[in-house]
């Protein structure tokens, strides 16, 4: 992170402790990693949305306690990511095993493996309109070819042609963005 | 291989990802190095975050989301955007707001989620004009609406429009009355007249045109885009007699009339009225041109006496003034020709 955006984060954190409501473009720009860390651990999505809820409310919650020179934000919000995921495994205490191995295998390269994902979720923001709304809803709702078509009126090739496309969009944001 | 099959092959493979089916894709990844680089990009959306649960979720998470809301609707207001704001009513909002991205570079203002993800209010930029928009429920019934817009580049504004998916109605055409003018029918029905002002032509001249004894249509050097006193965006009103849609405009907003152009004597084809510092053109609905009201967000100064003069003049309330959170006082009624308006004044 780079100096403007760093001050630029210690204002908008500095806003959000005096008065909650201002919490929004800290929600905004940090939501895609704090969803990518939690979907790739607990992996039905359902759970995934309720152990994310909880950590945004905790992060509010705790915003004012929160000291900029301990720790980076991304890190702050990681580790409260982490414990809500350590606490739904001990509420379903049968994946537990499975929480361990991915935790066990994966940590060393599991941040940065997020931090592509989320950077992943946010180029889809930047696509063409026809082409987000195609991603967005085979991926981010799982819909079918057919149910996307329905929705946005156009035939179902026309649809799985703009899915290639979106990706192949994406291909070259994510090698602009990594070199 | 052919693109048609590596698009038919990548969907097969997706479906494998979304279906959870990992060893299936192993084969079809490394059948072409091309699929195998979108199926990695492919395998990280999964599990992409519904937008639905993240503004839903953000309008829990944060107090006084209104508020936000209210200050960003306020910048509107304030904003010197003209004082007549078409208002469209259709499901699938976001569709609508990419195909005006597409069609005419509009540019996304604000969007304000339901909890349920869906658009309850967005504001689009498009020129000097704003339109607005909203998913249908409770009073607010879709309805598709005719909007004129004034445009330098109504040829490339039109074949974006058909590629969109929007289907012609008529073909981009230099008219008598001076415009090089195209229309299409977007998928939710609404009727966009895209045109570019290239001559300035007296109702006179007009008369002789429609009797073919006029000049041809041409080019007049130094004029357009747009006729003197429009805005990029003009709702257009078809309606079953126009002469008493425009007696009700004059007594319930002030409206001025500023051109009418009548065929055969009679009937209004098409007519030009001023409120405040926007026009609104009209014309007679009939054969092929049927009834088409609009709802429409009109900006006056005083909206507790336009709304008196309004329900006097023939229109029924639907909402009576109040104060909005959004920073207006605003009231509701439809006139006796079924256009909606959201009469309000900034706070």
């Amino acid at each position: 992170m780079d100096r403007e955006t760093n001050d630029r984060e210690r204002l908008l954190i500095e806003a959000a402790q005096a008065d909650p409501s201002r919490f929004a473009e800290l929600y905004e720009s940090h939501f895609d990693r704090v969803w990518a860390f939690v979907i790739r651990r607990v992996r039905e999505r359902a759970a995934a949305q309720d152990v994310t809820s909880e950590v945004f409310h905790k992060a509010l919650k705790n915003l004012k306690s929160y000291e900029i020179r301990d720790v980076p934000f991304a890190a702050w919000l990681y580790r409260i990511a982490a414990n809500a995921v350590n606490d739904h495994f001990n509420r379903t205490a049968r994946e537990q095993s499975e929480h361990q191995r991915i935790v066990e295998s994966e940590a060393p390269h599991d941040i940065e493996h997020i931090e592509r994902r989320a950077s992943l979720f946010r180029c889809v923001e930047r696509l063409p309109a026809d082409q987000r709304r195609v991603l967005v809803m085979r991926f981010g709702e799982e819909r079918s070819i057919r149910e996307v078509a329905s929705a946005i009126g156009k035939s179902e090739g026309a649809v799985k042609q703009l899915q290639w496309r979106g990706l192949q969009s994406l291909r070259a944001q994510m090698g602009e963005n990594h070199g | 291989m052919a693109e048609r099959d590596l698009i038919e092959r990548l969907d097969d493979a997706i479906e494998a990802i979304l279906a959870g089916r990992d060893a299936e894709l192993a084969g079809l990844a490394l059948a072409d190095p091309e699929l195998a680089t979108l199926l990695m990009i492919a395998g990280d959306l999964h599990g992409m975050p519904d937008p639905s649960f993240r503004s839903k979720l953000k309008a829990e998470v944060i107090p006084q989301m209104e508020n936000e809301m209210t200050t960003m609707t306020a910048e509107e207001v304030k904003t010197d955007f003209p004082s007549i704001r078409p208002y469209l009513l259709v499901p699938d909002a976001d569709g609508l707001i990419a195909f005006l991205q597409e069609t005419l570079d509009a540019e996304l203002l604000g969007r304000y989620p339901t909890p349920e993800g869906k658009v309850m209010h967005a504001a689009l930029r498009v020129g000097d004009s704003l339109i607005e928009m909203g998913e249908p429920g409770g009073d607010f019934k879709p309805m598709a609406m005719a909007l004129h817009i004034y445009l330098d580049d109504v040829d490339g504004a039109y074949s974006r429009a058909l590629a969109a998916g929007a289907t012609s109605t008529h073909p981009l055409t230099d008219q008598a009355y001076g415009d090089r003018e195209g229309g299409v029918k977007d998928r939710w029905g609404n009727v966009w007249y895209f045109a570019t002002h290239q001559e300035n032509v007296t109702e006179e001249e007009l008369q002789l045109r429609f009797a073919g004894t006029g000049g041809k249509p041409r080019k007049e050097p130094g004029v357009g885009p747009r006729p003197a006193g429009y805005h990029t965006v003009t709702p257009f009103l078809h309606a079953r007699g126009a002469r008493s849609l425009i007696t009700f405009l004059e007594n319930a907003f002030g409206a001025k009339v500023e051109h009418v152009t009548e065929m055969g004597g009679r009937e209004v084809a098409h007519a030009g009225v001023r409120i405040g510092d926007s026009m609104i053109e009209l014309g007679e609905a009939h054969g092929e041109s049927q009834p088409m009201p609009a709802a429409i967000h009109l900006f006056v100064d005083d909206v507790d006496a336009s709304y008196e003069r309004a329900l006097r003049a023939g229109a029924t309330s639907v909402e009576p003034p109040a104060d909005k959170p959004y920073g207006e006082r605003g009231a509701f009624v439809i006139d006796p020709f079924e256009n909606q308006w959201f009469i309000a004044t900034a706070k």
